[in-house]
């Protein structure tokens, strides 16, 4: 049943235990916590007997397709619909004016900033009057085959006023730039700064300081599966349920019945096994209501699946940096500065602008760098709604220090290693404050360099690195570290700030746990197994979890921010743990002696003064057939609800204003080696070792497994992956040959080592492990091509795409 | 223009008949005529392998051939490859699964790769995978669960090759 | 998912399919692989009513003749890869199917003539038939006709092949003088198709030549083939020279699509030529 030891098993017992404080002290007898225990269903899942949403549509549901505006700005002069209703199978049609009689714009999922600038969102089902964003859904039609529906899209008629859209966050602040949304009269969202000590004075005073443009493109999550959404309008009971591809199943639940003008209680949201999410498939997407309202209009269930190029549309990330670092002349940074110019593109009812303030908040990271002075615009252009991607903007902010700490040491001469580890922030000092407010928790990251340094053999690299410097294939060395606040809980967000979990024991001895939490794919739910079973005396795989059904599950925010198994799991921990002393009780009227003597564990509750012993499912029955006795003083029933919400978050602002949105801190440091193709600027990764700490790990294997995605998707990131647009703001790179994901030979075997520093606010010392090591592949590939390129060039752009290296190395020699 | 036509073909071992819509794509016909769910579609462009099958015993693309062009074949599915226990349960073991979504295909392809080369290295695996994308484990755990599947034992932790 | 209706046909002899082709002309798409065909009709990029499957016409056989090698046009890269014929005599085709990404499924469904007809610029193919100056079979009711790779990779995506015409095979002379030859694709990474490739190839017979050829940086491949003397094989660098600058000439404008634009491919194009080139001669001095 349990995997092979891990590398956390074997780190406990050998020369790294140290790195291993003792996590789960008060762990009962039985525990499971710790253990790397194998998924549940996994037969399931390697004989494809799983079931996503797209293998749930019903055999008599119409299929919709929408037509998406060909233009990134335009007005919608008008829409026929009347020969594309005569195509043969088409059962009803909609334009966006004819949406609007049946529905409203969905509200937000989370409030615009405070300080910020409002106006009317983008979050109808189909676009009215105005088109903002290439790809917005204008038009729609349901026919009894998806096939019938998409050659039906060819018939309608739409005649646009095409505009000049607005490209850049640059040109839309520009003095007399035309306003971008409808409504609105700025296309500002929102300014923010973030402040700490007197930055102007000590850059002034400052030994060093390095300076640096940053721009970082669009990219996507891409996760395999495609958004799916199934709807179905109950004409006898006026509800609608709705299947598909939910990341946030209650918040999807209360934006639905928003814009459908019916009651929360009217609509029953169900996710089933989701085919991964990063952030893509979360609450406030148009099609949502599109489905349901379909389905009410033609009393027939309706479904939608979306295809790889409507998927591909969905982007986030594009803004530019300019920063300066400042060191005195021991090389200990004593400043930092970034002007962060954000495009965000449209809004709609999703709450994805937020990572453009999320980035600033990480600053300055891992290291202490006491004067701070950060600012950020986030303007709107014709883009299409930011989709929040994993990282949520800490990946971003991690990666501008990184670049500016290398570029620094460049500049300096001195070793990128040895700056950082001048500058890290001791362990003893931890927690401490952030400048943005947030409060970290707790860590060890020179203890983490060090471990990273015995795995990853910088000197020996650093030699091929000099000795390649003249070759044709350049090495280059990348380090970078990534501060990873998680479990975020935004004053604001629908839902937000803790998450609830019943533990229920039925008759038969079976546990049951409803959770308001979901998986993405990562295998929480067997986390969440594991947690619960281990105070039952029971195995991970007699526990059964039930997740994303509005109807069934507590209320919960579902899949976001690392919380599944650190709030989602700690409640069912904690209901389980109150389970167990109920049926400790019930055990101790069965077999005499008290509670306090009895252990539960291999199925069995066992008096430990005697031996005496009585199977869990024997109690489960007798409590259910016998309460009066079995279950005597123990309240009834064997089911327990407990929320768990997090500690060190303030949402009361400070002195400065601010307030704590993210309670935990994982972070992680990365070494990369690569190999840059001077001629053509490809490079091939080549060495890669990473060392992470997230706290307190449930299960090892499943947290290491987070990381190597995580991990993947950064250098994605740092190397490949660009959504790109033509002049007139239309999306181009629209298919896996265009928008490049990393493959498997691609990549070189990844070395990871793990570190834990218990979070001292969370009962089980966890941190959240999910959105990890992004950040760090990001900027350790990243600064890997910049290493390479050493004096002949400035890297300025991610990815560093082969053109933009060529292009840069030439603008040096120009 | 035919609306319906009749395709014929043995899937998974048994012989199968069905009368569909013209246009459909090999993996509509699999998922949706013939109701077996674990072959995917993750891109209808053949990048992503998630319809990954065996057509007369060669790996295909499913969503690149249509099932108009289908006419007597053996076609196998991830239900119905025979063969595939050890690689079943070495993926389980390895956790060369997170979501699963591309599971069905990356098994197909693993499967072929071990009849063609039955002692395959860590970089022969890679490459006989690089027609499947997985956006989860970042593959390393996939290459491990087919090395353990050939080689009976475990790539040691990223460090190489044999 | 395909939207519009289609008729599928599957001719079994080659006046069969020149007969539908000439009788449905523009109406007709001629269905190899189906890489490229199936996708752009998925999208609703492309809507023919009627598809000619070439896959019931044998046109899959490699063959070797007294003077030529011939390979049908629907020989996919998985035969060209387990072909002793192919590895012996067309060693540039062996070493570019060698580089195909995408594993087995695209090995067993993409084909060499489907690619060569696709003529994309960002592919293999016309680059490498161009360095091998093969020779393009086409079949249609007029009967046959054959023209030569200059001829064949007419534009970006175009060929010389008429609408009523389908491409049954590729033809490679013999050739006892090859000596060496180098076949490189380069790309930003696997999931991406050819940016920039090259295929050269040093004979030896009366007079010695190098071919070369530049694949994807411009619109059609750039060949040329050198002839050179003794004393150059010798003393490469201005011969390497000469046809970096040659090869460039000939990409000219460079290529634009999503994933590079001209400017990139022509500024690494001298580059990666010189590489091979001096690696393709380096072995030959021995």
């Amino acid at each position: 049943m349990h995997n092979q030891p891990t590398n956390v098993e074997a780190a406990q017992s050998g020369p790294h235990a140290a790195n291993m404080e003792q996590t789960f002290k008060d762990a009962s007898p039985g525990s499971l916590l710790g253990e790397s225990v194998a998924r549940l269903d996994g037969a399931r899942f390697v004989s494809g007997r799983v079931d996503y949403s797209a293998d749930l549509i019903p055999r008599d549901a119409l299929h919709l397709a929408i037509l998406r505006s060909a233009h990134a700005c335009a007005r919608i002069v008008s829409i026929d619909l009347s020969e594309a209703l005569a195509m043969p199978g088409v059962v009803a049609g909609l334009t966006g004016e004819e949406a609007a009689l049946f529905s409203d714009a969905m509200p937000p999922a989370m409030d615009l900033p405070a300080k910020g600038a409002r106006g009317p969102l983008q979050s109808r089902c189909l676009a009215l009057e105005e088109a903002t964003y290439f790809g917005q859904p204008v038009a729609a039609l349901v026919a009894t085959s998806v096939h019938d529906a998409q050659a039906a899209l060819a018939k309608i008629r739409i005649e646009y006023e095409v505009r000049a859209p607005t490209v850049s966050a640059r040109d839309a602040l520009r003095d007399g730039a035309p306003i971008v949304q409808p409504g609105w009269d700025t296309n500002l969202l929102v300014h923010d700064r973030i402040r700490s000590g007197d930055a102007d004075a000590a850059f002034a005073r400052a030994a060093h300081v390095a300076r640096g443009e940053l721009t970082i493109g669009s990219s996507t999550s891409a996760p395999m599966e495609t958004l799916c959404y199934v709807a179905e309008w109950d004409a006898r009971g006026e509800r609608y349920a709705l299947t598909g591809t939910f990341q946030n199943p209650h918040t999807s639940r209360w934006l639905i019945a928003a814009a459908l003008r019916v009651k929360e209680s009217q609509v029953r949201v169900i996710a089933p096994r989701i085919g991964g999410t990063f952030g893509l498939k979360m609450a406030g997407h148009p099609e949502e209501v599109l489905v349901a309202l379909f389905s009410r209009l033609t009393k027939r269930p309706v479904a939608w699946i979306e295809e790889r190029r409507e998927t591909l549309l969905a982007g986030a990330r594009s803004q530019h940096h300019s920063f300066e670092i400042a060191a005195d002349e021991n090389g200990r940074l004593i400043a930092w500065r970034d002007r962060i110019l954000v495009d965000v593109g449209i809004i709609g009812a999703g709450h994805s602008w937020a990572m453009a303030l999320v980035t600033p908040a990480v600053f300055p990271t891992v290291y202490t760098i006491e004067h701070c002075d950060v600012e950020c615009s986030l303007a709107m252009t014709n883009q299409p709604p930011w989709q929040a991607i994993r990282g949520y903007g800490k990946e971003i902010g991690n990666l501008v220090l990184e670049r500016a700490i290398d570029l620094l040491a460049q500049q300096t001469g001195m070793d990128p290693v040895e700056l950082r580890r001048r500058n890290l922030v001791a362990r003893e000092a931890l927690p401490r404050l952030l400048p943005s407010g947030l409060n970290v928790d707790s860590g060890d990251y020179p203890g983490g360099l060090e471990q990273l340094l015995t795995m990853f053999d910088y000197p020996r690299w650093q030699a091929r690195a000099r000795a390649a410097r003249d070759s044709e294939c350049r090495i280059g060395i990348g380090v970078a570290f990534e501060l990873t606040p998680e479990g975020g809980a935004r004053p604001g967000n629908f839902p937000n700030g803790y998450e609830t979990s019943t533990v229920r024991m039925m008759p038969s001895g079976d546990v049951q746990v409803l959770t308001g939490v979901t998986s993405p794919g990562s295998g929480s739910d067997t986390g969440i197994a594991q947690m619960v079973a281990g105070e039952l005396g029971l195995r991970a795989d007699q526990v059964s979890i039930i997740e994303g059904d509005t109807d069934v599950t507590p209320l919960g925010t579902g899949n976001a921010s690392s919380r599944a198994l650190m709030y989602g799991g700690t409640a069912a921990y904690l209901a389980a743990r109150e389970l167990r002393d109920r049926l400790a009780q019930c055990a101790a009227n069965m077999l005499g002696g008290t509670a306090d003597d009895i252990v539960l564990r291999d199925g069995h509750a066992r008096r430990q003064s005697n031996g005496a012993q009585i199977a869990v499912a024997e109690l489960a029955l007798g409590a259910h057939l016998r309460p009066f006795t079995v279950a005597a003083g123990v309240t009834l029933p064997l089911e327990v609800t407990r929320s768990f919400a997090p500690k060190n978050v303030r949402v009361e602002p400070d002195a400065q204003g601010r307030i704590a949105t993210y309670p935990t801190f994982s972070y992680s440091v990365h070494a990369v080696a690569l190999e840059l193709d001077m001629a053509t600027g490809n490079s091939k990764l080549l060495d890669y070792a990473v060392v992470h700490d997230c706290g307190a790990m449930i299960n090892p294997a499943l947290v290491e497994a987070q990381l190597r995605g995580a991990i993947v998707m950064g250098i994605g990131v740092a190397l490949w992956e660009l959504i790109k647009m033509d002049e007139q703001n239309r999306m181009i790179t629209d298919r896996f040959k265009s928008y490049l994901l990393p493959r498997a030979n691609d990549l070189p075997p990844i070395r990871v080592g793990h570190r834990v520093t218990l979070n001292p606010f969370h009962p089980l010392g966890m941190k959240g492990a999910g959105e990890s090591g992004l950040g760090g592949a990001l900027a350790a590939v990243s600064n890997a091509v910049a290493n390479a390129l050493g004096n002949d060039a400035c890297l300025a752009h991610v990815p560093a795409t082969p053109a933009r290296v060529i292009a840069s190395l030439r603008e040096r020699f120009a | 223009m035919k609306g319906t036509i009749q395709v014929r073909l043995t899937l998974n071992g048994e012989p199968r008949f069905a009368d569909i819509d013209s246009r459909l794509l090999l993996v509509e016909l699999i998922r949706d005529a013939l109701d077996a769910k674990g072959t995917r579609v993750g891109c209808l462009t053949g990048d992503c392998g998630a319809c990954t099958v065996l057509i007369d015993g060669e790996v295909r693309k499913a969503c690149l051939v249509l099932a108009a062009s289908i006419s007597g074949n053996d076609v196998r599915t991830i239900e119905g490859i025979e063969g595939i226990e050890t690689l079943k349960e070495a993926f389980i073991a390895e956790n060369g699964f997170q979501c699963g979504f591309c599971t069905s295909g990356m098994i197909v392809a693993a499967a072929d790769l071990l009849k063609q080369n039955p002692l395959p290295s860590q970089e022969e695996i890679r490459r006989a995978i690089s027609g499947n994308l997985c956006r989860c484990t970042g593959y390393e755990s996939i290459v491990n669960a087919v090395y353990r599947a050939a080689h009976g034992g475990r790539l040691s932790g990223g460090n190489g090759d044999e | 998912m395909i939207g519009h209706r289609f008729d599928f046909h599957q001719p079994k002899e080659l006046d069969e399919a020149a007969d539908l082709l000439a009788r449905f002309g523009e109406d007709a798409s001629v269905l190899g692989g189906g890489t490229m065909l199936v996708p752009s009709m998925s999208a609703n990029l492309v809507r023919p009513a009627h598809l000619i499957g070439l896959s019931g016409l044998g046109l899959d056989s490699i063959e070797l003749d007294g003077t030529h090698l011939r390979i049908g046009a629907m020989t996919t890269y998985a035969q060209l890869l387990a072909s002793p014929i192919v590895a012996s005599h067309a060693p540039l085709l062996a070493a570019m199917a060698a580089q195909v990404t995408g594993g087995a499924s695209i090995l067993n469904q993409g084909t060499l003539g489907g690619a060569a007809s696709f003529a994309n610029p960002s592919s293999d193919a016309p680059g490498c038939l161009a360095a091998m100056e093969a020779v393009f079979e086409l079949h249609s009711s007029q009967g046959k006709r054959c023209m030569p790779a200059c001829d064949f990779f007419a534009d970006a995506f175009r060929t010389a092949r008429r609408a009523d015409e389908f491409l049954t095979g590729i033809l490679v002379s013999r050739d006892a003088t090859l000596i060496a030859c180098q076949y490189q694709k380069y790309k930003a990474s696997a999931s991406s198709w050819p940016i920039v490739t090259v295929a050269c190839s040093l004979h030896r017979g009366t007079q010695a030549s190098v071919r070369l050829a530049v694949g994807a940086a411009g619109r059609r491949p750039a060949y040329h083939r050198f002839t050179i003397d003794e004393r150059s094989l010798l003393a490469p660098d201005a011969l390497i020279e000469q046809a970096a600058s040659r090869a460039l000439n000939l990409v000219g404008e460079g290529w634009n699509d999503e994933l590079a634009d001209g400017d990139y491919r022509r500024a690494i194009v001298p580059g990666v030529v010189r590489r091979h080139l001096r690696t393709l001669l380096a072995g030959a001095k021995a």
